[in-house]
């Protein structure tokens, strides 16, 4: 035990320093030459740049990929299993139908709530959207108190599916703007980022890493199954759903500002389990690293990548995650078969 | 310790449990018997708390079950489950620490009875192993280990264990020695073990009291010395049976008759 203490205590400092250069790399980059140091004394393009593009956008890329990861993780515990992901068992699939819904619908809703919600109407729809989803899987793949992969997965292809069509046909309804929304909410974009938005991003990453970062024990004792969490003082239903709530409020909102993007929630919860194993006390504020640093990264890449043009970012997490969704699928296919 | 009055539960139309009262004393192992679907296991579940949709009332140490909040009960009862579900490669030790959730108790202390019953129950081997790579019997072991550091953690005076199949895919020694090692603990450390056994010989040897369910009715809630007798224990196991003595011991010996093969 005292070895694999070691071993982590060796590894942690790699993720705050890895995500410190990082974030210096991807104010640094992009498709204007500018320095960190012009934020200062540049030139107003370079000011602006830096200020209003670059900044607000890796800190959003940071915030988003904490969350996306972290609710991956806490998915993965209350069900049991290193497959699952948002996008797979079609949360994100729900959020993105539920902001096209809006934003090609908007003028059916009434005014009233369209004035107080604000800029807010998006990741509050996202929002809902994911949370349908959640409850419906949660619920559908529970069989005698025991949540049953097969389930899980098939009703996340069906509602994949069900999303997809209802998504598309909306935009075969809408005109050319709608069409290329579409795209944006199938590939995820972290240009849309400005601080007005940060500003409901920063508050509800905030609390939802506090969340899971509170519920690490309790994670733990769901892994060996509901009725032995209960038996340790866990009462799973309760649990269960307040984890599915918060999931579902960093995916709505990662969706409402950045679109669907894809395997984040699946590469670093299992990369941090390799390295320091599969306790929640790890894999949650390392997952929170993690997908701090891999959003960052992506979005380092989808700037430079086809400069001065940008790669949709969902690309790049989906090239990566989806050979890595496979992998998995290999390692467990005695298991699930 | 723990009284059942009118105990009543219905699930989808219909009535797993009737009319139940009866009252479980502290410090003493008793086997729940009887057929499959007799209501054994939705006993457990109203015993252990997660069952709350019973009629009636069920008090554990004078208090009411249902306002008993689960992490201060959890304090003072574990159970340990039919199945175990095992869905990330945790090490054995680490399954067993988890027996500690409802404590606050440090990690010293958590890690030295750890290693106590590490040593108890012969699993020094398995210690740094994956939980899934284990058989199915020594999973059950290690799951046993784990409810068991929950009650050795407990500051109550009178800890209990609600144990739901304990022998399952156990071999003859293991069953041996986890049931002597009850048996030790019940007189020794003041533990109350109700346990749901299908091996009548096995319950007959350890334990103390008994509780016999037939299609959700109380047939007989007594010590073994009253009711281990062929014409309850054929009401209750639908079968019929030879109780004799073993020549050495006074532990009855339970035998069931067959058409095949005369005794």
């Amino acid at each position: 035990m005292k070895t694999q203490v070691n071993l982590i205590h060796h590894r942690s400092w790699i993720f705050p320093t890895l995500l410190g250069l990082l974030f210096i790399i991807s104010l640094h980059i992009g498709a204007v030459q500018t320095s960190i140091f012009a934020a200062f004394n540049g030139s107003s393009l370079q000011k602006s740049v830096l200020w209003d593009l670059r900044l607000p956008r890796s800190l959003g890329a940071m915030l988003i990929g904490a969350m996306l990861a972290v609710s991956g993780a806490a998915l993965q515990g209350i069900f049991r299993n290193p497959l699952i992901d948002a996008g797979i068992i079609g949360v994100t699939t729900g959020a993105s139908f539920s902001a096209v819904v809006v934003l090609s619908l908007s003028f059916l809703l009434p005014t009233a709530i369209q004035h107080v919600l604000g800029i807010y109407i998006l990741p509050v729809f996202a929002f809902i959207g994911s949370l349908v989803v959640c409850l419906v899987i949660y619920n559908f793949s529970r069989r005698w108190g025991k949540t049953d992969v097969y389930l899980l997965i098939l009703a996340g292809i069906a509602l994949n599916a069900i999303f997809g069509a209802l998504t598309g046909f909306i935009i075969y309804l809408s005109d050319d703007i709608a069409i290329r929304s579409f795209t944006f909410w199938s590939m995820g974009d972290l240009g849309g980022i400005t601080w007005q938005k940060l500003m409901l991003i920063f508050p509800v990453a905030i609390f939802c890493i506090v969340f899971f970062l509170r519920q690490v024990k309790t994670l733990d004792a769901l892994s060996l199954g509901d009725s032995s969490a209960f038996s340790m003082g866990v009462s799973p239903d309760r649990v269960n759903r307040s984890i599915i709530f918060v999931s579902a409020l960093c995916v709505g909102v990662a969706v409402a500002f950045c679109g669907a993007i894809g395997f984040v929630g699946l590469v670093v919860p299992h990369i941090i389990r390799t390295w320091f194993g599969p306790s929640h006390r790890m894999v949650i504020p390392f997952s929170i690293w993690g997908g701090a640093i891999l959003l960052l990264l992506a979005d380092v890449f989808s700037r430079t990548l086809i400069q001065p043009a940008e790669l949709p970012i969902g690309i790049i997490t989906s090239v990566v995650g989806g050979p890595f969704f496979l992998y998995l699928l290999f390692k467990q296919k005695r298991q699930l078969l | 310790m723990i009284e059942l009055k009118n105990v009543s539960l219905v699930k989808e139309r219909s009535t797993i449990l009737q009319n139940l009262t009866l009252s479980i004393r502290p410090s003493r192992f008793i086997s729940i018997i009887g057929r499959n679907g007799a209501g054994k296991s939705s006993l457990l579940s109203v015993l252990s708390g997660e069952e709350l949709n019973y009629a009636g009332e069920v008090k554990v140490f004078g208090q009411d079950l249902r306002h008993i909040p689960i992490g201060d009960l959890a304090k003072f009862r574990a159970i340990l489950p039919q199945q175990h579900i095992a869905g990330f490669s945790f090490s054995v030790e680490e399954v067993i620490e988890l027996g500690a959730f409802p404590h606050s108790k440090s990690e010293d202390i958590v890690a030295e009875k750890t290693s106590e019953i590490i040593k108890l129950l012969s699993l020094e081997k398995l210690r740094s192993r994956n939980i899934q790579s284990l058989s199915g019997g020594e999973r059950q072991k290690v799951h046993f280990a784990r409810t068991l550091l929950q009650v050795f953690l407990s500051d109550h005076p009178s800890p209990f264990l609600l144990l739901d199949e304990p022998a399952n895919n156990l071999d003859l020694s293991c069953q041996q020695e986890i049931f002597e090692l009850l048996k030790e603990l019940c007189n020794a450390e003041k533990l109350t073990v109700i346990a749901i056994v299908h091996d009548i010989n096995l319950a007959a040897r350890y334990s103390d009291d008994f509780i016999f369910l037939k299609a959700g009715q109380l047939l007989e809630c007594s010590p073994a010395e009253q009711c281990l007798k062929a014409d309850i224990l054929e009401n209750a196991l639908g079968h019929p049976v030879d109780v004799i003595y073993h020549p050495c011991s006074t532990c009855p010996l339970i035998v069931p008759k067959s058409k095949l093969i005369n005794v």
